[in-house]
């Protein structure tokens, strides 16, 4: 068993090539044998492969700036584009919230621009600090379910009251689910599952606010 | 001053009015139908033409367009929107369709072609679906019964039903319960977070089935014997096995996920309830 957290916790190195070949062999044994572990890389090697497809270019909106000035650290620092993505077991579980949130800030412009405009880049992380990843994952999130909010507000009068009803009530049971999620994983903040039912849940709520934001755009 | 009666009548109540007409369409065709409000029914038959049968207001008109490989069938008013329409249509069987609406139910048979239905406020019925099926509702019930293509369904409220499905399927509601009954799928996957979920089918070799939920219970009943690697994750909720799967544990994560093997091992079973009750039956 602590063979298998211990090739578990090293997984994205496995992935990314960076293990010595020794220990390459012996972890790659493991993986074959163990269906968690192949889950898992396989969605590490999904990541990863999305994330190469990303366009190399800055954002069209860059997130650091907010959260440098949130975390109190001096936004002077020149950083490198890096395109090796590499991710710890609970951020891999953020990683795919993030790749989520490129959809939600296309669906946002879409509904500032009409349909048929082209969308606009999505907000991605390329060019922010490796750490704290995970909280500027978390900060991301927010801002995209900050925007989408700001956006359904705008225009829930375009929607029937029982839709809006509907709407919010599910938003509201999926808020409840996240809670209760964040608190489980206080109590375990490493526990593999409680990461991905937290991630999964939090893609879920974004899902729904760009199904609601489509629905005012087709208003 | 009688014979201005009629007229302020069809005025206050918009008289009912049938459009009834049929079109050639050419082979590969593809069929668009916007309804705001109303029901759109479908059924095939085995002739290259469309029949548009539409009950709808006096006021409204009912515009088909027929343009190289489309036929684009909606309502029109002079002014603002156009009211409740209900459509009844016949299409070629291999005719592909996609239906949009708002306050909108669906009902589609036999369609042999890929099909989309999105509606906001509104049940969507399919039978006897011969290719790719996306639904989606965010207030109705979504019932398929036989699927032979790749299933998605999308729901929000209601629930999801569906029955003698053979496609890779993916469900997906929030507060609604997801049934899925004699479906013969090698890839299923079902995800809610107030909802139940019940699955009874097979599971096939190296097949994967995932059905997860936050709040609800999850069902498994399968016929045994049984070749899967079986992963169980729960925070706060319970685990009940029959006996006959013979459940040998093969790993632990700190409670939270347990790793079963089954037999040979070969199919991938995971399911998910953070606090409700995951059930493996025998079918």
């Amino acid at each position: 068993m602590a063979n298998h957290d211990a090739w578990t916790a090293r997984l994205s190195e496995f992935v990314d090539g960076e293990m010595p070949d020794d220990e390459r062999a012996r972890c790659e044994a493991h993986v074959e044998t163990c269906a968690e572990c192949r889950r898992i890389a396989d969605e590490l090697i999904r990541v990863r492969d999305i994330a190469a497809d990303l366009p190399e270019r800055q954002p069209a909106r860059d997130l650091w700036p907010g959260i440098a000035a949130r975390i109190g650290v001096p936004d002077s620092r020149v950083l490198p584009l890096r395109r090796r993505w590499t991710f710890t077991l609970p951020q891999l579980a953020a990683a795919a919230v993030l790749l989520i949130m490129a959809g939600a800030a296309g669906t946002v412009m879409l509904t500032r621009t009409g349909r048929g405009a082209p969308a606009a880049s999505p907000a991605v992380l390329t060019a922010a600090p490796a750490t704290p990843a995970a909280f500027a994952m978390n900060v991301a999130y927010n801002d995209a379910v900050r925007e989408l909010e700001t956006v359904l507000a705008r225009h829930r009068d375009a929607l029937d009251t029982s839709t809006v009803r509907v709407l919010d009530e599910s938003l509201a049971t999926i808020d409840r689910a996240i809670a209760r999620a964040r608190a489980a994983l206080a109590t375990d903040p490493n526990d593999p599952y409680l990461n991905e039912h937290l991630a999964e849940t939090m893609r879920r709520k974004l899902t729904v606010m760009r199904r609601a934001a489509a629905l005012v755009s087709a208003s | 001053m009688l014979a201005a009666i009629p007229l302020v009548l069809a005025t206050v109540v918009g008289l009912q009015q049938r459009t009834d007409t049929t079109v050639a369409v050419p082979a590969g065709a593809r069929l668009e139908v916007h309804n705001f409000a109303g029901t759109v029914r479908i059924d095939t038959w085995d002739r290259s033409e469309v029949r548009i049968k539409a009950d709808h207001g006096s006021r409204d008109r009912v515009v088909i367009e027929v343009r190289g490989g489309l036929v684009r069938i909606q309502a029109e008013r002079a002014r603002g929107r156009a009211g409740a329409i209900d459509y009844d249509l016949m299409i070629p069987r291999t005719m592909a369709a996609d239906i949009e609406g708002t306050e909108t139910d669906v009902v589609v048979e036999s369609v042999g072609g890929d099909l989309r239905v999105v509606t906001v406020d509104g049940d969507i019925t399919v039978r006897d679906a011969g290719a790719a099926v996306s639904l989606n509702s965010v207030e109705g019930d979504i019932r398929l019964n036989g699927g032979r293509g790749r299933i998605d369904v999308t729901g929000v409220e209601g629930g999801v039903t569906i029955g003698g499905a053979r496609g890779s399927m993916t469900v997906e509601t929030i507060e609604g319960d997801v049934t899925l009954d004699g479906v013969e799928s090698g890839h299923v996957d079902v995800s809610t977070v107030e909802g139940d979920i019940v699955y009874r089918g097979t599971v096939q070799d190296a097949g994967v089935y995932r059905l997860t939920t936050h709040e609800g219970d999850v069902t498994l009943a399968v016929a045994t014997p049984l070749n899967a690697t079986v992963s169980v994750s729960t925070f706060e909720g319970s685990l009940e096995a029959a006996p006959e799967f013979g459940l040998t544990l093969s790993s632990v994560r700190r409670g939270r996920r347990q790793n079963f093997v089954v037999g040979s091992g070969s199919a991938r079973i995971e399911l998910e309830s953070f606090d409700g009750a995951i059930r493996l039956q025998r079918r």
